[in-house]
């Protein structure tokens, strides 16, 4: 079908070409299919972005570029670089086997294209060095297997391609553990590009690496676009953030299937596709205010037994008779945009964008929770190794002087980098670490309960117990495989002893459940949490914190294992039990988005210490502290004309071990001045919003003036 | 649950090994009833089928043995004859002796006509016997042969510093008798009519020397006495009252110092002849029936009058005892078809054992009418011989022979052997080189002998049929135990021990990971170090000094084993109990409120649970191994059946694994076969608790 719209020029011009591709995989359970009639062209310095959900196959496609697919892989189609086919039917296992000979010229094939003609940055690459082998040595390896080159001349590429990724000399003698994420990202980035490929694979360059962090390696890989390093790129995420900044062309796959494809500009902003609307929907924005998002309900259909019809009948809100009949054809709605979908150009511009704002909550004024001086502090000493071979004090700074409140119904967002102490701040709130100095009082069933004065077995400490609970960041970890959701959610009525009568815990259980949106909950009761999908593991895993009728919840980063169709739905669910319950809840994120979403107040940490602190608006429309203001800059903004510039920021967070005399944020600070080395810095406030800085915001307008 | 077992189900390695399990564990269920014998480890096998003997000399003699009986004299200090008739390769008749010691034979002498018979005696070393011009004193044996009118008188000496060295010298003395020689006996060997035994002159008291001859003429039958110092010179003959060609007859009183006491018993027919040399008178004794064989306890030939006893005669359907002074008559046993009778030496009243046979059955008399027990020999007895208190039974058609011995004991018979060709009748002699008594006999032109204690019991092949009747499938070990037995009776405590062992190990492995895993802090590291220490204690040599100290008993067995092999699944477990402990699930569980034993029971401890049945079954297996090696040593108790066990006799004979491979094959089959199928059960395990494996291909 592409064909018919291809022109000649399109043809000489292009670099990649997928026809017709089917990816399946043989299981025990039965055939995957994971890729699904794939057609697209990648043209000369093109960047291609293929964006879908967990699951929708973009991971496949890229290896099935690569010809890295596994032995139970059967392949349709073809691909074709340059004009070469080195990929088509029956060269993978499609029936009969391959005799040697097919096999060693496939190999042949393959090996002369990967790495040399197209590269690939592999999802967590950073994290799979070898840890015993310098960065040099790893990216010295390439050159020696794919050239001939002299050790002289490796030694001069090396160099470059090195400095192409923006990183210093310096790394080549590194190990991999003494980088940063960053770092170690940009060492990959520089080993996908040592041999100049035509084509760079990315699959998900930035998932794991902070928000800062994220901005800079998308600021290098546009950089390397524009000087031509990199010639055409394929872009790999999840994020619609990233693919934002960086596709020149939008590919949306779900579930194996393009559901849209067209220029960047056409899919952000004028999708004709219900899935691709959807998806854009449920992305929080900073740029979005609090306008209400709505995630996707349901879940990726059973690959195995694809429903006939239109593959996201099930969860599209605009869907028909005729979408559960017939799977929908391509339509095009000009020569570069198509859409799988009956309703295609009859989408209206109304139903694209969200409007609603949701309405404010009553926040009470009664604290529920209010940290003095709170310090916790990691004695690397404790340990045998540490006291051995250690003869100062060291110590992980991880909290380090924190005052924090909240209030009844209020939901209190922290934010920072990984690294800036805010899970180990939650956990101490939750008394599953021990503060090394500091006062938590809580307020609960109307008595002040001072963690550090209590002892275990006392009346408060259970009180404490019942009224604070935490739903974890992981939700495929936060339950333990071998218990039932029933033996789940009862787990802290037995725990807490609150009933003993059996159908009471049920009822109990059920009614959590139904507030949790798992309905029915019969269901859900017997069922094992592998038999969940990852949306209803959080929710689950929130049934847990809910059953009691606790007072706190500490939230550690909920939504940032869940895909985007469902993070929208999930925070939705916070918010809502928030203002049903009047639950004052205290969420962690390195999600700016979706803190500023949820949270009335947001305070923003930085290796240990609060750096900012106030209404949630205000953090994010008018940032005050230079940490602030890069964090805010840098999130990402699903539209194509986001560019963040310059993001003001020097390096990447450091260790708590050794932090800096003065500010803590001194180190990477672009307005840094003498005093505040060794100083440490004030309170700047305003109102309820405050900063930690040596200088006012007039003041660091003129330090930035002064040094343009 | 359905579903793991599915996925193990699935998994060939699992499959294979669930299979091996079932089946030794249906093995262990009805071992009681296959096992045959009960008491694997205290049950031996009946000696005669396992006996060895300790002298086994097979002699080829180049003369054929004429039908003459053998005739034996032996001394413990000179060489050793036995000494034969035989027929040589050209067609001579000659005397013949072949040496025990090596098998050697010597040409003695040549006898004109065809000999009819022979009689061996040894005088002692008293000079008197001295032929003239031999000044060594030594063993003066005689050998008497007669033809139909002659009768040989061979003297044999042995002249040589130590045995086996000295030079053998024969002198014979030859006379003629007119009338036909029946038989030809000397007061020296008071035996029954086939002269055996060795009678040793140990004092120095001198016993006149008689020979007798019953010769007959135109059914007249006269015995002649001789004295051997004047062979030429008749001392006494007389006729005999009844005409009937006589059967037996027998020497009463040999050891006598009073000749006058010493009686010559003649059985003729129904008629019984007493004869006395010094006396003139001869007593006459119509008995009731036929006297088919005699007997005289050893020790009455010493004493006069023993207890009114004397010679016990039997007959077709009863045993009397005679007293052949007073020729009073005593019933003893009343049976059916006897053939044979022999006795113990019995020095006062009535023998120990009176054995009597009748076809198969042997039948062991200790009084009057009283049968201390009955065994069947499984062949038609023909004979009966005894020494000591021991017992020979045989059948000479079919070369077998059996021995009796510790009549009281619930396996009387000593041994038994089959020659399967026809025998010579056997002869108990002393075999000078073992200084033991042996039994000897012609097989065809070879001399066989055999001593009658067994040195050690070699392992006998796998066999349904042996002569005690019990039945060896698997055949037995060198003590005799049969290798069936000990190898069905070894399933349930090896499968015991296995599976305690792994149980225990399984427990304390648990807490201890728990107590070392989900806890910090010093106690904690403590028992660490404490764990790895133990691990890094070399196993074998601690279970040997665990074992040594302890003592050999099950629960011993177990608590070493259990002791020695908790620490290494206890550290796989410690690695699992770290990760679990660092999974969310345990910090939300915390944060619940939930108690630190709910945690460790509700949380950790199903979560552990795929890897411990994979240790547990990788433990059992283990534990049968360390069980068996334990064995091997000779560590473990030997009153348990073990496989492990069953292959501890080769460690100190490598011989029987190459002779006995019945007895070694089976046990290292179920070792390794046991050890194998937990080894693929883990593996199967292994698919369950790691599923990506399968996936994988």
């Amino acid at each position: 079908m592409i064909e018919t719209v291809e022109n000649k020029s399109n043809i000489e011009n292009e670099m990649l070409n997928v026809k017709n591709f089917y990816v399946n995989f043989e299981t025990y359970d039965g055939i995957v299919h994971a890729l699904d009639d794939i057609n697209f062209t990648l043209k000369n310095n093109e960047v291609l972005g293929i964006l879908g959900e967990s699951g929708s196959g973009k991971t496949t496609l890229a290896t099935a570029i690569m010809g890295l697919l596994p032995e139970n892989a059967g392949v349709k189609g073809s691909i074709t670089l340059n004009g070469k086919t080195y990929l088509r039917e029956n060269d993978f296992n499609s029936g009969k086997k391959l005799n040697r000979k097919q096999l060693k010229i496939l190999d042949q094939n393959l090996r002369n294209i990967r790495w040399k003609d197209i590269s690939i940055v592999f999802q967590g690459a950073m994290n799979s060095f070898n840890p015993v082998y310098t960065i040099g040595k790893q990216i010295r390896e390439v050159y020696k297997l794919h050239t001939d080159l002299s050790d002289n001349e490796i030694e001069e590429k090396l160099l470059k391609t090195i400095r192409y990724a923006g990183l210093n000399k310096m790394v080549i003698n590194a190990h991999p553990h003494e980088l940063s994420g960053g770092m170690k990202q940009r060492a990959v980035i520089a080993m996908a590009l040592a041999l100049d490929p035509e084509i760079v694979i990315a699959d998900e360059p930035t998932t794991g690496l902070d928000v800062i962090t994220q901005a800079e390696i998308i600021n290098q890989l546009k950089a390397l676009k524009k000087q031509g390093k990199i010639k055409s790129m394929i872009i790999i995420s999840h994020d619609i953030g990233v693919i934002s900044q960086l596709a020149d062309h939008i590919m949306v796959l779900y579930a194996g299937k393009i559901m849209e494809y067209g220029t960047s500009r056409d899919i952000y902003l004028n999708s004709q596709n219900p899935y691709t609307v959807e998806l854009l929907k449920s992305y929080p924005s900073i740029k979005n205010a609090k306008k209400h998002v709505e995630g996707i309900p349901g879940t990726l259909p059973d690959p195995i037994n694809i429903p006939e019809g239109c593959i996201f009948y099930e969860r599209c809100i605009y869907h028909d008779a005729i979408c559960k009949q017939k799977e929908p054809d391509i339509t095009y709605i000009n020569n570069e945009h198509y859409s799988r979908c009956y309703f295609a150009s009859k989408l209206t511009e109304k139903e694209r964008v969200n409007t609603d704002i949701d309405g404010e909550p009553i926040i009470g004024t009664e604290k529920k929770v209010e940290t003095k001086d709170l310090v916790t502090y990691f004695d690397l000493k404790k340990s045998m190794a540490g006291s051995l071979f250690s003869n100062k004090e060291r110590v992980v700074r991880a909290v380090d002087d924190i005052n924090i409140e909240i209030n009844r119904g209020e939901i209190l967002g922290i934010v920072g980098e990984s690294g800036s102490g805010k899970t180990t701040l939650a956990r101490t709130i939750i008394g599953l670490i021990k503060p090394t100095a500091g006062e938590i009082i809580y307020n609960f069933e109307n008595t002040n309960i001072n963690i550090n004065k209590i002892k275990q077995r006392s009346k408060e400490y259970s009180v404490f117990r019942k009224n604070t609970q935490m739903i974890f960041q992981d939700p495929y970890d936060a339950l333990n495989p071998k218990m039932t959701v029933y033996d789940i959610v009862a787990e802290p009525i037995i725990a807490h002893r609150s009933t003993n009568n059996p159908g009471e815990m049920l009822n109990m259980v059920k009614s959590t459940l139904k507030e949790v949106n798992l309905t029915p909950p019969e269901n859900y009761l017997e069922r094992f949490p592998h038999e969940l999908s990852g949306g209803e593991r959080q929710r689950v895993a929130t049934a847990r914190a809910l059953v009691l009728n606790s007072e706190l919840i500490v939230a550690d980063e909920p939504t940032s294992m869940l895909d985007v169709s469902l993070r929208a739905g999930f925070m939705n669910l916070i918010k809502n039990l928030r203002n049903k319950n009047n639950l004052s809840i205290l969420y962690i994120s390195h999600d700016i988005a979706s803190v500023y979403y949820l949270s009335d107040k947001i305070f923003v940490m930085y290796l240990g210490v609060g750096v900012e602190y106030g209404d949630s608006k205000d953090i994010v429309n008018n940032p005050l502290h230079p940490y602030t203001k890069a964090l805010i800059k840098a999130v990402p903004s699903p539209t194509p004309d986001w560019n963040p510039g310059n993001i003001d920021i020097i390096g990447e967070i450091g260790n708590s071990i050794n932090v800096p005399k003065g500010c803590r944020f001194y180190d990477r600070c672009i307005y840094k001045q003498g005093k505040c080395k060794n100083e440490k810095p004030p309170v700047q406030k305003t109102g309820t919003h405050w900063y930690l800085c040596h200088f006012t915001q007039d003041e660091l307008d003129n330090i930035k003036q002064y040094m343009k | 649950m359905k579903k793991q077992w599915k996925l193990f189900y699935k998994s060939p390695y699992g499959k294979i090994g669930f299979y091996i399990l079932l089946a030794f564990i249906i093995i262990t269920l009805i071992s009681p009833l296959i096992i045959i014998d009960h008491n694997p480890v205290t049950y031996f096998a009946p000696p005669e089928d396992v006996y060895t003997v300790d002298h086994q000399l097979t002699a080829n003699v180049s003369f054929t043995p004429t039908s003459t009986a053998m005739s034996t004299v032996s001394s413990t200090s000179g060489a050793s004859l036995i000494y034969n008739t035989g027929k040589s390769t050209t067609g001579a008749y000659l005397v013949y002796g072949t040496s025990i010691i090596n098998g050697s034979s010597y040409k003695l002498f040549n006898i004109p006509s065809k000999p009819l018979g022979m009689d061996v005696f040894t005088a002692g070393s008293y000079s008197t016997f001295l032929r003239s011009g031999e000044s060594i004193p030594g063993y003066h044996t005689y050998v008497m042969v007669y033809t139909a009118h002659h009768l040989y008188i061979l003297y044999i000496h042995f002249k040589g510093p130590t045995y086996g060295t000295g030079s053998i010298y024969v002198t014979s003395q030859s006379l003629h008798i007119s009338s036909n020689v029946d038989t030809v006996f000397s007061s020296a060997l008071p035996y029954h009519n086939t002269p055996v035994g060795i009678p040793e002159f140990n004092s120095t008291s001198i016993y006149p020397v008689f020979i007798y001859t019953i010769t007959s003429n135109a059914s007249k039958y006269n015995i002649t006495a001789y004295y051997l110092a004047d062979i030429y010179k008749p001392i006494k003959s007389v006729q005999l009252s009844h005409s009937t060609n006589p059967q037996m007859h027998s020497f009463f009183g040999t050891y006598y110092t009073d000749s006058t006491h010493q009686r010559v018993l003649i059985w003729q027919g129904d008629n019984l002849t007493i004869f006395t040399p010094t006396l003139n008178s001869n007593v006459t004794k119509p008995l009731r029936s036929y006297t088919k064989d005699i007997s005289i306890p050893s020790d009455y030939q010493s004493q006069y009058n023993p207890s009114n006893l004397g010679v016990f005669m039997l007959s077709n359907s009863s045993v009397i005892v005679l007293n052949p002074v007073t020729t009073n008559i005593k019933y003893v046993y009343n049976g059916t078809k006897l053939n044979y009778i022999a006795s113990t030496p019995g020095s006062s009243g009535f023998p120990a054992y009176v054995a009597v046979t009748s076809g198969y059955n042997i039948f062991f008399l200790s009084g009057y009418h009283s049968v201390h027990k009955t065994i069947n020999a499984t062949y038609y007895i023909n004979g009966i011989e005894e020494s000591g208190d021991t017992f020979l039974t045989y059948n000479s058609a079919s070369g077998k022979v059996t021995y009796y011995q510790y009549i009281t004991s619930s396996q009387p018979i000593g041994w038994a052997l089959y020659m399967h060709k026809a025998i010579s009748t056997p002869v108990f002699t002393l075999n000078p080189k073992t200084a033991r008594i042996s039994v000897a006999f012609n097989s065809l032109n070879s001399i066989v002998i055999y001593g009658i204690n067994g040195k050690d019991l070699n392992p006998i092949p796998p066999t349904l049929h042996t002569l005690s009747g019990t039945s060896f499938p698997l055949g037995t070990t060198s003590t005799g135990q049969s290798a069936w037995a000990l190898f069905i009776g070894s399933f349930p405590p090896d499968l015991e021990v296995g599976f305690v062992v792994g149980i225990i190990i399984l427990i304390i492995s648990v807490i201890a990971a728990m107590a070392i895993g989900y806890f910090s802090g010093l106690p904690s590291t403590l028992a660490e170090t404490f764990t790895l220490a133990i691990y890094l204690i070399p196993g074998l040599p601690l279970l040997i000094v665990l074992a040594k100290i302890l003592g050999p008993s099950l629960p011993n067995i177990i608590l070493i084993l259990s002791l020695v092999g908790w620490t290494f699944p206890a550290f796989t477990l410690i690695g699992i109990v770290r990760s679990v402990k660092s999974r969310t699930f345990i910090d939300s569980a915390k944060v619940s409120g939930v108690k630190t034993p709910q945690i460790l029971r509700r949380h950790m401890l199903p979560n552990m649970a795929p890897l411990l049945i994979y240790l547990t079954a990788i433990n059992i297996g283990g534990a049968v191994a360390a069980i068996s090696t334990l064995e091997i040593l000779g560590l473990a108790p030997v009153t348990i059946p073990t496989w492990g066990g069953m292959l501890s006799g080769f460690y100190g004979d490598f011989y029987a694994l190459a002779i006995a491979p019945w007895w070694f094959i089976p046990p290292i089959i179920a070792i390794t076969l046991f050890i194998l199928a937990f080894i693929f059960i883990a593996r199967g395990m292994d698919e369950v608790v790691n599923p990506r494996l399968g996936g994988r291909r």
